[in-house]
C-alpha cells in the first residue's frame, strides 16, 4: 500500500514537472490549429514549420551562439574564481565568516534593483551590447552562490588529507589543485551545472544590456510574439532549441551531479 | 635522524590553554610515545611538532633548528595519521610518490624510492591499487610507506593503529618496531593504548590536562610511577588504590593501616617524620597473592573468578566494601563467596600523599615528579 502511494505520488510529480515541457515540445512539432484543438489531439500531423520560421524570421543561430559564448565563459570564469575562493574560505580561520556573509548579502539584492545602475555603467564605458558586459554581470550574480556551494563540498573533505598533503610538501595551491579540487570534483561539476543553467536562462540583463549583436536566445524568443499574435509553433520550436543545451549538459554531467550532490552522505 | 627539543611549549585556543608549558628532549633515533587519556593534549602536541598547529608560546627545535614558524614541509618530518589520510583519487604508487613528485625528484629516482619503500613494507603487489581497494592494514602500510619514502629526520605517528582490529594491531605494532630498528629514525608516537606505549617506546611521556605527568622508560613508569595518575594509567588491569591512615612512625619508617589493611610498616626514609596522616596505598593486581583467610594483611571475600588458563583474575571485596583485583598464575581453584587473605610484597607497593605524589622509599634515589 505504502509502495503504491509512493508510486502514485511519483507519477503525479513527474506529470506536474514534465507536462508543460512535453506540451511545449509537442507544440514545436505541430500546426497551431492542432495545438489548440479541443478535445486535444493525441495523434497529429508532424510539422517543422516552427523550426523553419525560427531561422527564417531571425538569425537564431547567432543568438544561440551568443548564449553559448556568454554561458561557457561565465561558467568557466565563475568556477575558476569560486573554487579557489571557496577553498581559501575553508582554510582561513579569521575573517572568513564575515566575508562569506558579505557575499551572501550581495546575493540578496534583487537583480531588478541593479538593472539601471549597470545599464548606466555599461553606457558610460561603451560596453552595452558586448559579450564582456554580459559575462561580467552573469559571473557577478552567480559567484556568491557558487562560492557557497563549493565551500560546502570542501568542508566535507577530511581535514587530515589536507594536513597530509601539507606535510608531503604541497603548497596551498598544490593542495587545492592536486588534492582538494580532484576530491571535490563531483561537487565542483554539480555547481557548474547550476551555474550553467542560471547563465543560460539569464533573461533580465540580456534584455536590457544587449540589442542585436549579442542578443541571447532567451531574449530572441520574445520576437516571435508579434502584433498579429503569438506564433506558438515558432516560439515552442525556439524554446525547445534553447532548452536542449541545458538538457545535454545536465546529461553529460549527470554522473558528477549525483556524485556531487551525494558527497559526504556516505563516508 | 634528529633530536627534537621542546622548551616551555604551550598552546592556547582563545583563553583555554590546552598545552601548558612542556619541556621535553627527544634524542637521536629515540622512540618516544606520548600517552594519555582522550583530550590530554597528546595529539595537539604532536601536531605542533608537525607544524599543523601553531605554537602559542615556547620553542621547538628539530635537529637544533628553531622550527616554530617553519612550514610543515620544511621541518624534515613525516606523519602517519590515524585515518591513514591516503589520497583516494591516486593509486598506491602515486600516494607513496606524491611527496617526491612535489619535490621534483627525477622520475627514475622517484620510481626507485617508491619501489624500495614498497619492498621494505612488503606491498609491491599493491602499487597499482587505489586506497578503496585495500584493507585497513594495507592502507596503514601505504601510509607508513608514504612517510618512509621521504627519508624524514623525524617520524610522527598519530594513533596509527587505532582503526585496526586487535590481531592486525599486534602485527602492525611489530612492523613499526621492526621499522624503527631497521631505519634507526627518531620516532614520536601518540597513542591512548598503554600496551602500544609499553611495547614500542624507549621513552614514554605521560600527559594529562596538557601537562607532562612523567617521562621515563616503560618499566620505570610501571615500577616507579611519579603520581596517582601515572600509577592508575600505566599497567593493565589498573593498580588497586586503597585509602590508608598513618598510625605511627619510628625513625625512617611509618606504620599504615585501615579497616581493609592490617597494620603494615613502610620505610619511606627522611619523609617519615613529616608524613601526612592520610595516604593512598597502591598495589598492582599482579603483586597481590592469595593466601588462606586470617593469614594475610588484607582479609577479603572472593566475588568473581575469571579463569584465563595461564592466569586467574580474582575480583574480591574488602571489609569496607571496596573492590580489588588480584591476578594469580595458573588456576587458583577459588570460588565466589570464599573468604581469603591477600598479601603483598612491600617493595612492590606504593604510597601516595593527598596531592597524589608518590612517597619515595629510602632505597630510592631517583624518580618522582619531573
Amino acid at each position: 500500500m505504502r509502495k503504491f502511494l509512493c508510486l502514485v505520488a511519483v507519477v503525479v510529480l513527474v506529470f506536474v514537472y514534465l507536462f508543460p515541457y512535453t506540451w511545449m515540445v509537442l507544440s514545436a512539432f505541430r500546426y497551431p490549429a492542432d495545438t489548440f484543438a479541443i478535445p486535444p489531439k493525441l495523434f497529429f500531423e508532424i510539422s517543422f514549420d516552427g523550426f523553419r520560421n525560427v531561422f527564417r524570421q531571425s538569425v537564431f543561430g547567432l543568438y544561440l551562439m551568443n548564449s553559448l559564448i556568454i554561458t561557457l565563459f561565465s561558467v568557466a570564469i565563475t568556477m575558476l574564481v569560486a573554487t579557489p575562493a571557496a577553498y581559501a574560505l575553508v582554510r582561513i580561520s579569521r575573517g572568513g565568516t564575515a566575508f562569506l556573509l558579505t557575499v551572501l548579502i550581495a546575493r540578496m539584492i534583487p537583480a531588478i534593483a541593479l538593472v539601471v545602475p549597470i545599464y548606466i555603467i555599461g553606457n558610460l564605458t561603451r560596453q552595452l551590447d558586448t559579450y564582456q558586459i554580459m559575462i561580467v554581470v552573469t559571473v557577478a550574480f552567480n559567484l556568491p552562490f557558487a562560492i557557497w556551494m563549493v565551500r560546502g563540498f570542501f568542508l566535507d573533505l577530511p581535514a587530515n588529507l589536507v594536513d597530509a598533503a601539507r606535510i608531503d610538501g604541497a603548497s596551498e595551491w598544490q593542495v587545492l589543485t592536486q588534492v582538494a579540487a580532484p576530491l571535490a570534483r563531483g561537487g565542483i561539476f554539480a555547481t557548474s551545472v547550476f551555474v550553467f543553467v542560471g547563465a543560460w536562462n539569464e533573461f533580465l540583463f540580456a534584455l536590457i544590456l544587449t540589442s542585436g549583436r549579442t542578443t541571447t536566445a532567451t531574449v530572441a524568443l520574445l520576437s516571435f510574439r508579434t502584433s498579429q499574435g503569438i506564433e506558438w509553433d515558432t516560439i515552442s520550436a525556439g524554446a525547445f532549441m534553447v532548452s536542449l543545451p541545458v538538457i545535454v549538459f545536465a546529461f553529460i554531467m549527470q554522473r558528477y551531479l549525483v556524485e556531487g550532490l551525494t558527497m559526504g552522505a556516505v563516508k | 635522524m634528529a633530536d627534537v627539543q621542546l622548551k616551555e611549549i604551550a598552546k592556547s585556543f582563545g583563553t583555554v590553554e590546552v598545552i601548558k608549558g612542556i619541556d621535553l628532549e627527544i634524542g637521536h633515533g629515540e622512540f618516544v610515545v606520548f600517552v594519555g587519556p582522550s583530550g590530554c593534549g597528546k595529539s595537539t602536541l604532536l601536531r605542533m611538532i608537525a607544524g599543523l598547529e601553531d605554537i602559542s608560546r615556547g620553542e621547538l627545535r628539530i635537529d637544533g633548528r628553531l622550527c616554530n614558524d617553519i612550514a610543515p614541509r620544511d621541518r624534515g618530518i613525516a606523519m602517519v595519521f590515524q585515518s591513514y589520510a591516503l589520497y583516494p583519487h591516486m593509486s598506491v604508487y602515486d600516494n607513496v610518490g606524491f611527496s617526491l613528485k612535489l619535490a621534483r625528484v627525477p622520475r627514475e629516482e622517484r620510481d626507485a624510492k617508491v619501489r624500495d619503500a614498497a619492498r621494505i613494507l612488503q606491498m609491491e603487489h599493491l602499487l597499482d591499487r587505489r586506497p578503496a581497494q585495500l584493507s585497513g592494514g594495507q592502507r596503514q602500510r601505504v601510509a607508513i610507506g608514504r612517510a618512509i619514502v621521504r627519508h624524514p629526520k623525524v617520524f610522527l605517528f598519530d594513533e596509527p593503529l587505532s582503526n585496526l582490529d586487535a590481531a592486525l594491531r599486534v602485527d602492525m605494532r611489530m612492523e613499526i618496531a621492526r621499522l624503527h630498528q631497521e631505519l634507526g629514525a627518531t620516532m614520536v608516537y601518540v597513542t591512548h593504548d598503554q600496551v602500544e606505549a609499553m611495547t614500542l617506546a624507549d621513552k614514554i611521556v605521560v600527559l594529562d590536562h596538557g601537562e607532562v605527568q612523567q617521562v621515563g622508560a616503560p618499566l620505570e613508569l610501571y615500577h616507579r610511577p611519579a603520581n596517582l595518575f601515572v600509577a592508575g594509567f600505566i599497567g593493565s588491569p589498573k593498580m588497586n588504590l586503597l585509602p590508608v591512615n598513618v598510625t605511627g612512625s619510628r625513625g625512617r619508617s611509618i606504620q599504615i593501616g585501615s579497616v581493609d589493611v592490617m597494620a603494615t610498616p613502610f620505610d619511606i626514609g627522611a619523609a617519615a617524620a613529616g608524613a601526612p596522616k592520610e595516604l593512598v596505598l597502591g598495589i598492582r593486581p599482579h603483586s597481590l597473592r592469595v593466601v588462606a583467610a586470617g593469614a594475610a594483611k588484607i582479609p577479603a571475600e572472593v566475588k568473581l573468578v575469571e579463569h584465563l588458563g595461564n592466569e586467574t583474575v580474582i575480583k574480591a571485596q574488602l571489609a569496607s566494601g571496596a573492590a580489588v583485583l588480584a591476578i594469580v598464575a595458573g588456576d587458583a581453584g577459588l570460588k565466589p563467596g570464599e573468604k581469603v587473605g591477600l598479601t603483598f610484597d612491600r617493595a612492590e607497593a606504593h604510597l601516595f600523599d593527598a596531592a597524589g605524589r608518590r612517597l619515595l622509599r629510602s632505597s630510592e634515589t631517583a624518580g618522582g615528579r619531573r
